[in-house]
């Protein structure tokens, strides 16, 4: 499926990456490991709505995930000098992004403060919005907003553990593989946490699921 | 109204849902301040202060070091001032050494009348110019005190000089000075 780390890849992963990928990415680290600081800033462009998307997934918090995704540049930043390039700089990242959100979710403990992210003006217009409503415009609107919610709100549900593999696997489009090494478990975990979450996350959405 | 409009709805999968999540992406305003924030950051990151610790340890080596020079430094005018004092009771206690042939070498131009025993005192502690970057030719007496010298006691001026031609910082100006 996906190969993660694409050139092309924006929030929605790209399909059949090129190879090459994970060497652009390397040729980079090793312009920033040589001095070039600024070389930095390629990675953070090519990244950071990726890592932001996971982070606001896991927090439900705008503020938190901006605030958590400039955190993992910057814990990136410091420990570059030490990444050798034996895995992927997008797991690596990714990697150092779970890792600073579950911690920040461990402090902040049972507190939620929600505070949504703007809907894309093209969701209105998505298959989704469509199926589920009539072609009323407005009623079409509050769907939208309905379902941010509930979506938020399912995903909070979960544990850490089970919501950090289901936004990898079903909204980030990352194979269990990579999702494996990201969370520093076994392919089977992946699988076993994304089978409980998703039975969780059906029971939580059946008003809108087949 | 709301249970209608519920069962109105064609149903969707977990999956179709749940990618309306990528839906959610902040504008290009948002990007524009993380950026700026982030640079920020990393400027900061970049000319990261030590920790405390570090700190408190380099400030209390900095005074100290200060507060050990300037007592040296006080020591050592200390030691010139009072120095002198002591020899002239010394001498004055001991009549004997103003017949000594090295303070009639010293005083071999003074006239009879100079001779005085406050003369004698002063001409045994006369001030000495030290040149840090010259041997024994550097022992001139010159009327301005520059930077790149300084001053001794000229009493027994033969045991001084061998320091002063052969210090470590003959190069930087600055002249040995050892009791």
């Amino acid at each position: 499926m996906a190969t993660p780390g694409s050139v092309t890849k924006s929030i929605f992963p790209a399909q059949d990456a090129p190879v090459s990928d994970r060497d652009l990415d390397w040729a980079v680290v090793q312009k920033v490991q040589a001095g070039n600081v600024g070389a930095f800033d390629q990675l953070v462009q090519k990244y950071r709505e990726q890592i932001f998307s996971v982070v606001y997934n896991m927090t439900s918090n705008r503020e938190d995930a901006s605030d958590l995704t400039q955190e993992t540049f910057i814990k990136a930043f410091q420990a570059i000098g030490r990444f050798r390039g034996k895995s992927s700089f997008f797991t690596w990242i990714y990697r150092i992004a779970v890792n600073t959100t579950m911690t920040f979710l461990k402090k902040r403990n049972r507190r939620r403060y929600i505070s949504y992210e703007n809907i894309d003006e093209e969701a209105s217009s998505s298959e989704i919005v469509e199926r589920l409503t009539a072609s009323n415009r407005s009623e079409k609107g509050a769907l939208v907003s309905e379902l941010q919610e509930k979506l938020n709100d399912a995903l909070q549900k979960l544990s850490p553990k089970h919501r950090t593999v289901v936004i990898l696997h079903e909204i980030e489009g990352l194979e269990h593989a990579e999702i494996a090494e990201i969370t520093g478990t076994s392919q089977g975990t992946v699988r076993s946490r994304l089978h409980y979450a998703k039975q969780q996350l059906q029971s939580y959405l059946q008003d809108y699921l087949v | 109204m709301a249970n209608s409009t519920k069962d109105s709805r064609e149903k969707v999968s977990l999956e179709a849902l749940l990618r309306f999540k990528r839906s959610e992406r902040p504008d290009q305003e948002f990007w524009k301040e993380f950026d700026g924030e982030l640079h920020q950051r990393m400027m900061q990151t970049l000319v990261k202060k030590d920790p405390w610790p570090v700190q408190v340890l380099r400030g209390l080596s900095g005074k100290l070091a200060q507060t050990t020079a300037i007592a040296a430094a006080a020591a050592v005018l200390g030691l010139m001032a009072i120095r002198p004092a002591f020899e002239g009771l010394s001498e004055s206690s001991r009549p004997a050494l103003a017949d000594s042939s090295m303070e009639k070498s010293s005083l071999v131009e003074a006239t009879e009348e100079d001779l005085d025993e406050n003369l004698m005192a002063e001409a045994d502690y006369e001030i000495e110019m030290v040149f840090a970057s010259a041997g024994n030719d550097a022992e001139l007496v010159t009327p301005d005190y520059g930077l790149d010298h300084i001053e001794v006691a000229s009493y027994d001026r033969d045991a001084y000089s061998a320091d002063m031609a052969l210090g470590g910082f003959t190069s930087t100006g600055v002249a040995s000075l050892v009791y």
